[in-house]
């Protein structure tokens, strides 16, 4: 088989076994043996195609064919993204380029996607039940700039996705479709246009899905916190991150409070979204498809294994532990299977719970602890 | 007393510290290893060969000019290389008779220490509080730095130092193969020294040359930092820097080749530049094909470079030209600049 025919099986496989793992066609233990059963196809592919993988496992004298658990594979660090290529085919064959957001090219990581069609397929059924609660459309916007100012965004295209499966009606006269549902840019957020939005939803008796980062809802409340933009009933505000690194100007629980008030929904209706670039697949906060769901705990698909582990060991911590997150994403197939990023999380009530960064240790050479230096006044 | 008296007396008091017969030398030798993590080989010989006890009038007289004067000099100390203390006062001391040093809170011990041997000079403080007409010196990361300068009150002048690391440039055609022992074991200490954490500490090694000679340093210079190690054995590894060490050699895995030792750890890795090792023990051979081009990219954040001993003059002018403000020095020195004003050469003056 060719190295691309080998992938669209790896593709088909994985978007035939998330579709069936989501609607809870299979035995948790057929859930199990298939996952691992996958990792470890796609962990060989990877070995013989992907170098900084080939390179890891080789370094961890790893035969991939003796394992049996994806739990058993080293994890590529995020940061080799950054650092080089993380692909198994050649830049040519490259469909999307995703970027990290970094201040210069050097911090800038990569993720080549030969095909988004698994990406694509695995994100909008998840976003439909985490998102839509088992609806079968919404009107979708989202608080981001437009794609073409964004290009190389990986939550720009799943933003693109959602509209386009879950709505895919146009609502106003656009010169291109889906043009006015990007309501972020250099004049600041329309709340004109998202109260259109809004209006356009209550007529189709439906719900709008608002996909926003947290810096485009302080933005918005910021310019526009002293009205009001009422959401029809059952809508959702998908909130993910998008700010790593930058401090939180405002706390979590007072954000979710004020867009509450300038929505007029309830907490649950504020959906948590937590991805990267470097991964194909996301977690959410459970209120629209997890029993018992606690805010602030994050559910992954069947598809995603997320441990954490030991910052020095790798290892998995103790139960209710704080570690690094460690990913196993079965969609990740033409570049990296596992990777362990910086991110600290703890296992909570089926999920995970996002801590922050992981303290960086004292700056090289003649540096400080970050600490105040001057008395308080 | 003179700028120059109070920065003799200084330099008196450090080299009671320094004296393994004086109880404050006992004194720093005892208690050193605990509040710095180093071996206690590691204190002895950073006292006796990173201390500065004995500079020229010539660097004395360099470092007086260097500082300037102030109405009131107040000091912020860094807590990695505790050396660093005395140079740092001693740069305070020469512009100004009144002097307040506040300490790093994860190692105040060296700065108290030379207050006890050099009694009156300066002040130990808990906290600084700058006022308009006092002049500041601070050791830190770029961002410490950074929201140092945003709380300072207006007239109050700034001297900054940030991060920054040392690299090592070395090329074949330089090399003989009786070069590579003393070579080696000048790299591995200048590594050990401090356990890398100092800015001037070597962490890449820029090799100019074929495959094979990247492959010999490779293995001369894992097989120097095990017989440092000997000697100067490595200290304790705040939890942080270790899973920093684990990070950097999980991307090096991915990237090249990863060797680890008794006494630390080398990587080899082709035309690339990044990761930077953190501190630990952790070299990187980065194999370039233009060395000067290599280096002039990374000029801002190098603080010294170091050559081969017996590197010829025309190339080692080549390296001063590419890296005008840093340290350059033969290996075996890196821990050791002159005592002639700041370490770090890269300055950042703000009024």
């Amino acid at each position: 088989m060719s190295v691309q025919g080998e992938s669209d099986a790896l593709h088909q496989a994985v978007q035939d076994f998330g579709a069936n793992a989501l609607s809870e066609r299979l035995s948790p233990s057929e859930q199990a043996a298939q996952f691992d059963a996958l990792a470890l196809r796609i962990a060989q592919y990877q070995a013989q195609h992907c170098d900084p993988v080939r390179r890891l496992f080789a370094s961890h004298d790893l035969e991939v064919s003796s394992l049996h658990s994806a739990a058993q594979l080293p994890a590529l660090p995020a940061d080799a993204f950054r650092l080089s290529r993380v692909a198994c085919h050649a830049a040519a064959l490259d469909q999307v380029k995703y970027r990290t957001s970094g201040t210069t090219a050097r911090h800038t990581g990569e993720h080549c996607l030969r095909t988004v069609k698994t990406y694509r397929r695995l994100s909008t059924l998840l976003g439909k039940q985490a998102l839509l609660g088992g609806a079968e459309q919404a009107t979708v916007v989202a608080l981001l700039p437009s794609p073409a100012q964004i290009p190389h965004s990986s939550l720009g295209a799943m933003c693109q996705f959602f509209m386009e499966d879950f709505d895919g009606r146009a609502f106003v006269d656009e010169p291109t479709a889906f043009d006015k549902r990007w309501l972020v840019s250099d004049a600041g957020v329309d709340v004109a246009q998202l109260r259109h939005a809004a209006q356009v939803a209550a007529q189709r008796g439906e719900a709008l899905l608002l996909l926003a980062t947290s810096l485009s809802l302080q933005l918005l409340l910021r310019d526009h916190g002293n009205q009001t933009v009422p959401l029809p009933p059952n809508s959702a505000v998908m909130l993910t991150g998008g700010n790593k690194g930058r401090r939180e100007s405002i706390d979590p629980q007072q954000l979710s409070q004020q867009l509450c008030r300038f929505f007029a929904i309830d907490p649950e209706q504020i959906i948590g979204e937590y991805g990267m670039t470097e991964l194909s697949s996301q977690l959410y906060e459970g209120a629209r498809w997890q029993k018992n769901a606690t805010a602030g705990v994050y559910f992954a698909p069947p598809w995603l294994q997320v441990t954490p582990v030991d910052p020095i060991t790798l290892a998995p911590v103790s139960p209710g532990q704080p570690g690094l997150a460690r990913f196993v994403d079965l969609a990740n197939i033409d570049s990296a299977l596992v990777i362990v990023t910086r991110d600290l999380i703890r296992q909570e009530s089926g999920g995970i719970r996002l801590l922050g960064r992981q303290p960086q240790s004292p700056l090289r050479g003649c540096s400080l602890l970050i600490e105040p230096f001057l008395a308080p006044a | 007393m003179s700028a120059l008296e109070r920065v003799n007396a200084l330099i008196a008091g450090a080299k009671c510290l320094a004296d393994p017969r004086h109880s404050l030398g006992q004194q720093a030798r005892r208690e050193l290893p605990g509040v710095t993590g180093l071996s206690a080989q590691g204190v002895q010989r950073a006292l006796e060969q990173c201390l500065e006890i004995a500079p020229s009038d010539a660097e004395v007289a360099a470092l007086i000019a260097s500082s300037g004067q102030a109405n009131r000099a107040q000091v912020l100390l860094s807590a990695n290389v505790f050396t660093a203390a005395h140079r740092a006062i001693a740069i305070g001391l020469a512009a100004s008779d009144r002097v307040l040093v506040r300490a790093s809170r994860r190692s105040p011990l060296f700065a108290q220490l030379l207050n006890e041997a050099a009694p009156g000079l300066f002040t130990v403080v808990s906290d600084l509080r700058p006022e308009p007409g006092d002049t500041v010196w601070a050791y830190g990361s770029d961002q410490t730095l950074s929201e140092i300068t945003a709380q300072l009150p207006q007239g109050v002048q700034l001297h900054a130092q940030g991060s920054g690391f040392g690299v090592v440039a070395v090329r074949e055609e330089d090399f003989s193969d009786a070069d590579w022992p003393a070579f080696a074991d000048a790299v591995a200490l200048d590594t050990a020294l401090f356990d890398q954490r100092g800015c001037l500490s070597p962490r890449l090694i820029l090799a100019q040359g074929s495959a094979a000679f990247s492959q010999r340093l490779h293995s001369e210079l894992l097989q120097a930092l095990a017989r440092i190690a000997i000697e100067i054995p490595r200290g304790r590894l705040l939890p942080e820097e270790q899973a920093d060490l684990t990070w950097y050699r999980e991307c090096v895995r991915s990237l090249g080749d990863w060797q680890a030792g008794d006494g630390g750890a080398v990587a080899l890795i082709e035309a690339k530049i990044e990761p930077v090792p953190p501190p630990g023990r952790a070299l990187q051979i980065c194999r370039v094909a233009d060395l000067v081009a290599t280096l002039k990219e990374l000029t801002p954040q190098l603080t010294c470079v170091a050559h081969p001993a017996n590197a010829p003059d025309p190339w080692k002018s080549a390296l001063l030209h590419a890296v005008p403000h840093a340290r350059h020095c033969p290996v075996g020195q890196m821990q050791r600049p002159p005592f002639d004003g700041p370490v770090d050469l890269r300055r950042f003056d703000l009024a």
